[in-house]
Formats: structure tokens, sequence, C-alpha cells
């Protein structure tokens, strides 16, 4: 690492480069024996800081060759007004021609966290690009590419606007994306070759460009291709400048819900055309359906196995790897115990964002919980919630949620309401 | 659930009609729906106390168990549990919560 550069070496190299460059001179920021009298910490630090920033520089590219020397400088100036303010007004003048030193080193310290932030995790990503789809990788590449956080923005509204409606009849609750605040439907669609194709709707022009990217990313991939997808490549696209914590939640859902549908329409398309007829495939519960089947494990799973997990911490992996959400384990447990006539399991997690012992960003921790069912009929309201209460038991205890807002209803009291 | 601990629960229920375990204090609530509950009483303008849980771990789930109930608010009016924010709303809504409450005070 280039904390064992010396500083002389570091420091002679901005001479050299001073003379070259037109712009002006950082060596009469510090003289070399100024510097070589800070702690050796510093120094360490300051080698870092510079490494960090050429290298940066040097892989964004786009930059003229003083660059990286000018942003040093700046390190240097950042390192000291950050640790050694005593000493700051003693060194020569920090002045740059033309320009205030707070906005230069505010701008510097932006462009260098966007710099190191930028190149730390393109080392990283481009590890697990290679996991991705390849029009995303494109995709992700593109946006690491653009440094700016308005031209990121506007391509986001340019793939909104090149999406293609979807059709009303798809603007389904099953095909809505939960967790958002704005509405969002995204349609999964297999074809003969096996690949997975999207479309999707949204009634906001930022989360259509983010359902747009992902439709753009994702088409045309193999099933194994998207569940392997991970969500880390949404750090690497940088849109958290342009994104509050509620959008990233919900662009992560979105692709949540992409990936889960993705799976049930493979499990379906899977389970009429094999011929693995011994076993019979579990489809996860969507809100309105109830005939979710136990099955066992069969060859598709173990092939998904394989591939890399699919969804971050806060979902559950159940005994046969096949991944689940807390929200379909809810509506399974409900489902069973209460045979409902209507069943309805939203999180809201996102609503309670910030609250006392909830992680920012944290999901499935709050659902809205609707039960239609005949099992209440006689029963107070009081019975009825610790029922429900009940079957969620482990859920509530161990499973990380933290509440339930509950409506139990009877069939009875539900037509009753509807003719009033 | 220690003895101790139950019975200091007890004893703080039959001191006072209108007791609410919540996230937070009345003066400030920590979470929306015990904000909710909070709400509705000051509303019915009834004289309770207000209980932080989250000041006190082995209270939490002590009182989880006490109640049968996994989750905060709890309401309890004359000793007994009367619910979370859903049903507390609900009955307030309805005019049960009103009608409880009154037969409280009166007793």
């Amino acid at each position: 690492m280039a904390a064992t550069r010396s500083i002389t070496t570091t420091i002679a190299t901005l001479h050299t480069s001073s003379s070259v460059s037109d712009r002006p001179s950082p060596s009469h920021v510090f003289s070399a024996a100024s510097v070589a009298n800070f702690p050796p910490r510093y120094h360490a630090q300051l080698g870092r800081l510079r490494a960090w920033s050429s290298a940066a520089a040097a892989s964004v590219g786009g930059f003229s060759s003083s660059a990286p020397f000018f942003l040093g400088a700046f390190a240097d100036s950042i390192m000291l007004l950050g640790m050694v303010r005593v000493r700051i007004s003693s060194s020569s003048s920090l002045r740059f021609r033309g320009l205030g030193l707070q906005a230069m080193v505010a701008e510097s310290r932006s462009v260098q966290q966007g710099r190191s932030s930028g190149s730390s995790s393109s080392s990283n990503s481009v590890m697990m690009t290679e996991l991705l789809p390849k029009k995303l990788q494109e995709i992700v590449k593109m946006f690491e590419a653009v440094p700016d956080p308005r031209s990121k923005y506007e391509q986001l509204l340019h793939y909104a606007k090149q999406l293609k409606p979807l059709g009303k009849e798809y603007l389904t609750p099953e095909n809505k994306v939960q967790g958002c605040v704005s509405q969002v439907w995204v349609r999964p669609s297999v074809k003969e070759d096996k690949r997975f194709y999207f479309e999707a709707e949204s009634d906001s022009l930022l989360t259509k460009g983010l359902a747009a990217l992902l439709v753009e990313g994702l088409s045309g991939s193999t099933a194994q291709e998207i569940l392997a997808v991970t969500p880390d490549f949404i750090q690497a696209l940088g849109l958290n400048q342009s994104l509050t914590p509620s959008r990233s939640n919900g662009f992560l859902n979105m692709l949540k819900l992409m990936q889960k549908k993705t799976l049930q329409l493979y499990m379906e398309s899977e389970a009429t055309s094999s011929v693995l007829s011994n076993s019979v495939i579990p489809v996860q519960a969507s809100s309105s359906s109830s005939d979710s089947s136990k099955g066992s494990k069969t060859d598709l799973h173990k092939m998904l196995e394989s591939s890399p997990p699919v969804f971050e911490k806060n979902s559950t992996m159940s005994s046969g790897g096949v991944v689940t959400t807390k929200k379909a384990v809810i509506e399974e447990k409900l489902e069973e115990a209460l045979t409902p006539t209507e069943l309805e399991v939203e999180d809201v997690s996102y609503q309670h964002a910030g609250h006392s012992g909830v992680e920012r960003g944290a999901t499935e921790t709050h659902f809205n919980v609707k039960v239609v069912s005949e099992s209440f009929e006689g029963r107070s309201l009081l019975k009825r919630h610790r029922l429900v209460y009940d079957v969620l038991k482990d859920e509530l205890q161990t499973g990380g949620v933290h509440a339930l807002s509950l409506i139990t209803k009877t069939p009875r009291e539900v037509s009753a309401a509807g003719k009033t | 659930m220690t003895p101790e601990l139950k019975e200091a629960i007890d004893k703080y229920l039959s001191a006072n009609k209108v007791v609410l375990f919540m996230k937070g204090t009345k003066m400030f609530p920590q979470c929306g729906f015990s904000n909710t509950c909070v709400q509705v009483l000051n509303t019915l303008s009834v004289p309770y106390e207000t209980v932080n849980i989250l000041e006190d771990e082995s209270l939490r789930q002590g009182m989880k168990v006490y109640s049968q109930w996994p989750t905060f608010p709890q309401l309890y009016i004359d000793g007994e549990f009367f619910g979370g924010c859903d049903i507390t709303l609900e009955a307030y809504n309805s005019g049960e919560l009103k009608e409880v409450l009154e037969k409280a005070m009166c007793s």
C-alpha cells in the first residue's frame, strides 16, 4: 500500500509536476521542511490520501495529468485543516488564485469522497459485476463513469422516458412493489428461450427511471443470472446522493420483487414442462391466492442453492435453501392457521425508519396485516388479536418483527360494512 | 419474569387505574403507535400513568410475558389488559373506550 511511500518522494513528484502544469504550484503551500516536521502518523495518512486521490483520479479518466497532484495538494490541506488547526495559521498562504479556500476544500472533499468511494468500491465491484447480467454490468459501468449526480439523475429520467407502458390489467397488488413511496408495478414474463423479460410501470418519474434501469439491466437474462444479482450494485451506481433512504429502499424492493417473481415464474414454468413428477414445488404465497403447497427439495432448488445468496440479511433462508421473506412466512402461517377469506400483509417498515430501536433502512420490521376469517366469529377484538399474535409468535419474539397493525374481521362484518 | 417483578407490576396496576406501557413518555412518545394511544387518552381527559419500557429491558420483556402480548404500547384499565394501539383506537372510535374508562373511574 502506498503508505510505505516516503513523504519525500511524494513531495519530490509534486515539485516536478508543478513545473510542468500551469496551475498554481502546490509546492509553495507547504515547504518540504514543514511537512516533514509532522508526526509520522500524518505522513502515512497523507501518503494514503494522495495515493487514493491519484489512483481515483487516474481511474476515472478525463482529467489532465496535473490533476492527481492538484488533488494531492488538497489532501494536504484537508489533512491539515482536519487535524492540525493550530498549524494552519502559521503555515504559508493556502489561498489559490481566484478561489476561496472554504469552497475549494468543500469541493475537493466531496470530490475526494466521491473519488475514494468510487475507487474502493470499484475494486469490489469489479469482483461482483462479473456476477451481474451483461446488460446490468454495462449500466453499472456507465453510471460509475459518470460521476456527476446531476448527470446520473438525468440518465435515470432518460430511462424513465424510454420505459414502455405496462398494460393496465397488470397493475395488480401482486405486481406492486412494497415499501415504496410511489406506486411501482413490475411484470416478468418468460420466453421460449427460457430468458426472462420485464415490464414495469410507475406513477412517479424518478421511480419509473429506477424501474426502467432494472428492466433494461435484467431483461433477457436467465433465471439464475437474475437471482444471482446482489444488491451491492446499487452502491456502485452511486445514486445515493439523488435518492432519499425511502427511495433507495424502494429500489431495493423493486429488485427483490423482480427476483421473487422470477423465481415463481421459473418454478411454474419448470413444473409444467419438466418431468419431475414425484415432487410438488412450493410456490410462495402471494397476497390473494391461497393455495400454497408444501413441497420437498427438487433438483431445481439444488441448482439454485449453488448460486450465491440472493437476498440480504433481512430475509430468512428456510432449511430447503429456498429464499423466503418474513412477509411470505407471515402470509403462510396465517393462511394455515386461520384459513382467511381475505389476507393482506404489507411491509410498512419504511414508515418507521428512524424510530427508536429500528435501524435506518430496515425492512420487514413493521407490517400492516388485514385478516378476514370465520375463526374470528364470536371473539372479542382482544381475543382476535391474541390469536394472530400467537400464530406469529416466532416472528415477533426472535424474527425481528417489531409491530403488527392488525385489522381482524369476520366475513359477515366485511359484507355488512360493504352494504352501508 | 421474576416473582419480584410480577409483584411490582401487580402493585403498580392496582395503585393506578389507567396505565399505558409505552415507548417513550407521555411528553415524548418515541413511537407512532405509542403516540396514538397518548393522544387518544389525552382527548378523553382521563388521568393516566405512563411507563417507558425503553428504559428497562427486563421490564420490557417482563411486560410481554405478563400481558401475553408481544408488542407495545399496552393499555391497562383497572388492572386489566385492554389492548394495544389498534384495539384502543377502535374502541375509542366505537365509544367503547369511553365507557370502560368511565366505569373504571367510578369504581
